[in-house]
């Protein structure tokens, strides 16, 4: 592909000159409609926790704390149906509070279903939403300047790796505002029921999206947070109705975001390698690197085991075509291509192998383009990531 | 970062992202009129959405996934759509539709969008996955067969 070529047909398309005056102008004015249109808030009504039982608390601190139940949460963000939801007796008021460094930690209820507000234009997608409540220990006030940026409420599944089934990956949506020295949280999770089946954990912790450094799963795949991990952290169970569990949704959602949840052996996760080794020899080879949070490994394939990994590919893709959930022009576009490989890992053209689950098929003189170089050191090529 | 009604903010979105969105949606939509209409549900759904970003990054993201699901929504719409010829030629003018940019248009959108982030914005693959909330190398993966995919279309059209 010519860049440059590209940049001129793009540069080509001749847009409205007035688009930005006139989306401008329609954003405004939707705005002043929202503000005109009551959100039916009902007076939020404080509701003072009782000496005795703030003093029953193991973490002191807490004197007379004025909270927020999810119901007023709702509708302090103007959701007046997820506000009727979170009064409704299937929705979970939970009230477990964890202490995370200089914060106080509150799981305080959670509700999930279908057409629960009005944001999501499809109302047969269900949704979870989640209200938390972050406390400072020493009762110093949180005000709206408390740093939501700097920390991540993000729902994990046991068994996925967090930085593949997280916040990012889900699409979820966050809110949070301050009131009486506390920060509430409303999260929005499209489909978490679909993951019913496994633990459904929810992480509060200062940082950004999950990563070796933060979390670590077990074999068997429980999550938690890595011991080399020092801020201020939180994690909880949610419990969901398991009989929603939709493993073919799952799997759906992995191949439609092209994720592998299992991108590498439970004994690499937590490996301390700053660049990996490809050792070259008796015709196997590895090829390791770390790429932002990602450590992603190619095993290079024989002519063998790639035939034989087609025909498997080929199989699970005759199956799909058969319920319908891949079209035969989808079909007939991966085949060639995986009759393209075979015939470019023949002629020696092509080096494929299996990389975060995938197929990663790569024409040697295009490694420069990759973004990946080669270096020999000591004896060994290092593979070095792009900077 | 906390989108809002403001007109502060309406202005900031509107014309940080307005020509970034447009072309990506022309990744997907061959009428500009379209792209537009995409661009503007987007911002729309941005007002209307009770979303907090974490930082410009995640606002930037959230606003590139949510225009490659409208102009696909519009795709699809459009080709269900069943028009005369004639019109359909109108509809289809190439009044900017060089070869390389349909061809772009025809691939898959795995393969669209990452090219055109990768060649005309000019992001990074691990900037590609940032943003796309895809791991680094799945990004490589696309780009280079949806480079593959393109040289196949150019060289049979020449």
């Amino acid at each position: 592909m010519d860049p440059e070529r590209y940049q001129k047909a793009v540069d080509t398309l001749s847009f409205s000159p007035d688009f930005q005056e006139r989306t401008i102008a329609l954003l405004r004015q939707q705005a002043q409609t929202s503000k005109k249109e009551p959100l039916m808030k009902k007076p939020i009504r404080k509701i003072a926790v009782l000496a005795a039982a703030a003093a029953a608390l193991t973490i002191s601190a807490y004197a007379a704390v004025l909270w927020l139940s999810p119901t007023q949460v709702a509708e302090h963000i103007g959701a007046p149906r997820l506000a009727a939801a979170f009064a409704r007796e299937d929705a979970q008021n939970l009230n477990e509070t964890v202490q995370a460094g200089d914060y106080s930690v509150t799981l305080a209820g959670l509700v999930s279903g279908k057409g629960l507000t009005d944001w999501e234009e499809n109302m047969d997608l269900s949704h979870t939403y989640v209200v938390v409540s972050i406390q400072r220990t020493d009762g110093t006030p949180l005000d709206k300047d408390f740093d939501f940026t700097g920390h991540s409420l993000t729902p994990l599944v046991s068994g996925y790796t967090p930085w593949s089934v997280n916040n990012w990956t889900l699409g979820c949506g966050l809110t949070g505002f301050a009131q009486d020295g506390i920060y509430y949280y409303l999260l929005d999770v499209k489909n978490l029921e679909i993951f019913a089946d496994h633990t459904i954990y929810l992480a509060f912790y200062e940082g950004g999206a999950p990563s070796q450094e933060i979390f670590s799963m077990a074999e068997d795949g429980t999550i938690s947070f890595a011991e080399t991990y020092k801020g201020p952290h939180a994690l909880f169970t949610l419990s969901l109705d398991q009989s929603l569990a939709d493993p073919a949704a799952v799997q759906d959602f992995f191949q439609a975001n092209e994720i592998d949840p299992n991108p590498y052996p439970a004994e690499d996760i937590g490996k301390d390698v700053g660049y990996s080794l490809m050792t070259e020899g008796d015709g196997t080879s590895h090829l390791d690197w770390i790429s932002g949070h990602d450590l992603s490994t190619i095993q290079w394939m024989t002519v063998e085991e790639f035939q034989a990994y087609m025909e498997a590919e080929l199989e699970k893709m005759k199956q799909a075509l058969k319920d319908g959930s891949l079209s035969q022009e989808t079909f007939n576009m991966e085949k060639q291509d995986l009759e393209d490989t075979l015939t470019g890992l023949k002629n020696g053209t092509l080096m494929a192998g299996q990389i975060d689950g995938g197929l990663c098929v790569v024409d040697e003189s295009e490694m420069e383009n990759l973004s990946i170089s080669f270096q020999t050191v000591g004896g060994t090529t290092a593979v070095i990531p792009e900077p | 970062m906390v989108p809002s009604g403001t007109d502060e903010t309406i202005c900031r979105i509107v014309t940080a992202y307005s020509s970034m969105l447009l072309r990506l949606a022309s990744t997907r939509l061959t009428s500009t009129a379209d792209a537009e209409d995409a661009v503007q549900e987007v911002f729309l759904k941005l007002l209307s959405t009770p979303i907090s970003f974490r930082d410009a990054e995640h606002e930037k993201a959230w606003l590139i996934r949510a225009t490659l699901h409208r102009a696909c929504d519009i795709r699809r719409r459009t080709e269900r759509t069943c028009i005369p010829l004639e019109e359909a030629l109108q509809v289809a003018a190439p009044e900017t539709d060089t070869e390389v940019l349909s061809a772009v248009r025809s691939l898959p959108e795995k393969y669209s969008t990452v090219l055109h982030l990768h060649y005309y914005e000019g992001y990074s693959i691990k900037e590609i996955g940032t943003l796309l909330g895809l791991p680094a190398a799945t990004v490589g993966t696309r780009l280079a067969r949806g480079r593959k995919r393109l040289r196949e279309m150019l060289k049979e059209e020449c």
